[in-house]
């Protein structure tokens, strides 16, 4: 028999403008209602807008998404104290990009397909952020040539190079948040628990790595800028850089899941000994990730504010170091009930 | 017992479309549905795929897909069915409703008519 269905061209279009996790049923449900090519790309048109918010409020984390910003923000240089008579203060500048690169990371966690692995995931959000970034900042020096704003808005060599920082934490934010068995749940249950412990160890291997890759390029970045630029913080930074070479190490000693054990009561305790493991592992590595952020309000924000007797810059910096707490706070919370999840999973298995 | 989760209209409409559907609840039919019960007011059908991943996440309704079939590209259905949460979310709007109702219709039609009232 054949249906009336619509040309291919608009077809893929209208595909293309649907988020993934919901294709399936309402490309089939338009086929279903196909009466013409207009009628086929206005509906799809139309349902664009609704799917994608309805898709960003599901796939999205508001303690994800708020680190993503406050580490954008903070590297981009919001958080630096203003010279007297600055023309565009560094908030201001700052808060440009970081707008921009938070929409691209929402609009791309819309349209992200439900299998993607978490790296793929962590890598096309440092990608996709540091996109926008630049499309802000060249749409900033297109105003700036065309003078309908100064100069000042623009970021200077320094900025670029402190923003770039900001992309391995991006990275690991997304890569970190996975516990690396969450297909096993999804399934039902585990029909081989050696093949999915296999699984859960390549799933950490790939995550250690990324995270060693994302140390070290944090250390690299930071120790050029410290040698460039010598700011006034930098025995601090520093000892800082110290701390991320010895967690670095760590990482390449002890991050890794022990190897497939032999005998299935052992390889079960195993898997839920690891995943506690990695959880606690993980938890210490968040809170040190926005460790160097933590620092930066107290020098920029509070310190100042206590010196120059500035109440609302403490409030500021204080309020911003709580927020920053409590956003850490709910990821670790939300991996553990879930790593919880697992291992009492793992217990009712037969 | 907890407390059961408070509907907006729209959501009502939803719910009441998936109740009456019964076995054959999913995208097309729930609009098609959800116009029938709102006319003459039009329903956006963005608006109906919103709000059911909505209730989804609620736990108000449960989702599954069907077999992919031809006149759909090879795609499939997917269906809705409500939970006991959702039953009891309408439910509870029912209720509200009939109350109003009763006390809406124990007006006499010459009580609504505001505008010939003495100020």
């Amino acid at each position: 028999m054949e249906f009336r269905k619509p040309p291919a061209l608009i077809d893929w279009l209208v595909t293309t403008l649907i988020p993934p996790a919901q294709r399936e049923a309402v490309i089939g449900d338009l086929w279903e209602r196909y009466s013409s090519p207009m009628q086929f790309l206005s509906e799809g048109v139309q349902i664009m807008p609704y799917a994608v918010a309805s898709q960003i409020r599901r796939a999205s984390s508001f303690a994800v998404l708020a680190l993503q910003g406050f580490a954008l923000f903070a590297c981009l240089g919001g958080f630096i104290p203003d010279l007297a008579g600055a023309a565009v203060p560094h908030w201001a500048r700052a808060a440009v990009p970081t707008a921009a690169a938070l929409l691209g990371l929402l609009l791309l966690g819309a349209y992200r397909t439900p299998s993607q692995r978490p790296l793929s995931s962590g890598a096309l959000d440092a990608i996709a952020a540091a996109v926008a970034v630049i499309l802000a900042e060249a749409a900033v020096a297109g105003l700036a040539a065309e003078q309908l704003i100064g100069p000042g808005w623009l970021f200077l060599q320094q900025g670029i190079v402190m923003g770039l920082t900001a992309l391995p934490v991006l990275l690991i934010l997304r890569v970190a948040s996975g516990i690396d068995a969450q297909s096993r749940l999804a399934e039902g249950g585990v029909s081989d628990l050696a093949d999915d412990y296999t699984r859960f160890e390549r799933g950490v291997r790939w995550r250690n790595l990324a995270e060693i890759s994302a140390c070290l390029a944090i250390i690299l970045v930071s120790v050029s800028f410290l040698l460039r630029y010598n700011p006034p913080i930098a025995p601090i930074a520093w000892a800082t850089q110290a701390v991320f070479a010895a967690l670095t190490l760590y990482l390449a000693i002890r991050g890794w899941a022990r190897p497939l054990p032999s005998g299935t009561g052992q390889l079960r305790a195993q898997y839920q000994g690891e995943l506690a493991r990695q959880h606690r592992l993980r938890r210490v590595m968040w809170w040190w990730w926005f460790a160097p952020l933590f620092a930066g309000l107290g020098l920029n924000l509070i310190a100042p504010g206590i010196s120059q007797n500035q109440p609302l810059r403490i409030a500021l910096g204080a309020i911003a170091a709580l927020a920053l707490a409590y956003c850490i706070a709910k990821l670790v919370s939300d991996r553990g009930r879930r790593v919880k999840q697992e291992i009492g999973a793992l217990e009712t298995m037969g | 017992m907890s407390e059961a989760y408070s509907l907006g209209q729209f959501e009502q409409l939803v719910l009441t479309a998936i109740l009456t559907l019964r076995d054959n609840a999913y995208g097309v039919t729930i609009h098609a549905k959800v116009e029938d019960l709102s006319r003459p007011r039009k329903a956006a059908l963005g608006a109906v795929y919103a709000t059911l991943d909505r209730l989804e996440d609620k736990g108000l309704i449960a989702s599954w897909l069907s077999d992919p079939t031809p006149e759909r590209g090879g795609r499939a259905k997917r269906y809705y069915r409500l939970e006991k949460a959702g039953v009891r979310a309408l439910r509870d709007s029912a209720r509200t409703a009939r109350r109003i109702i009763d006390i809406v219709e124990s007006w006499g039609d010459g009580e609504w008519n505001f505008a010939s009232r003495p100020r």
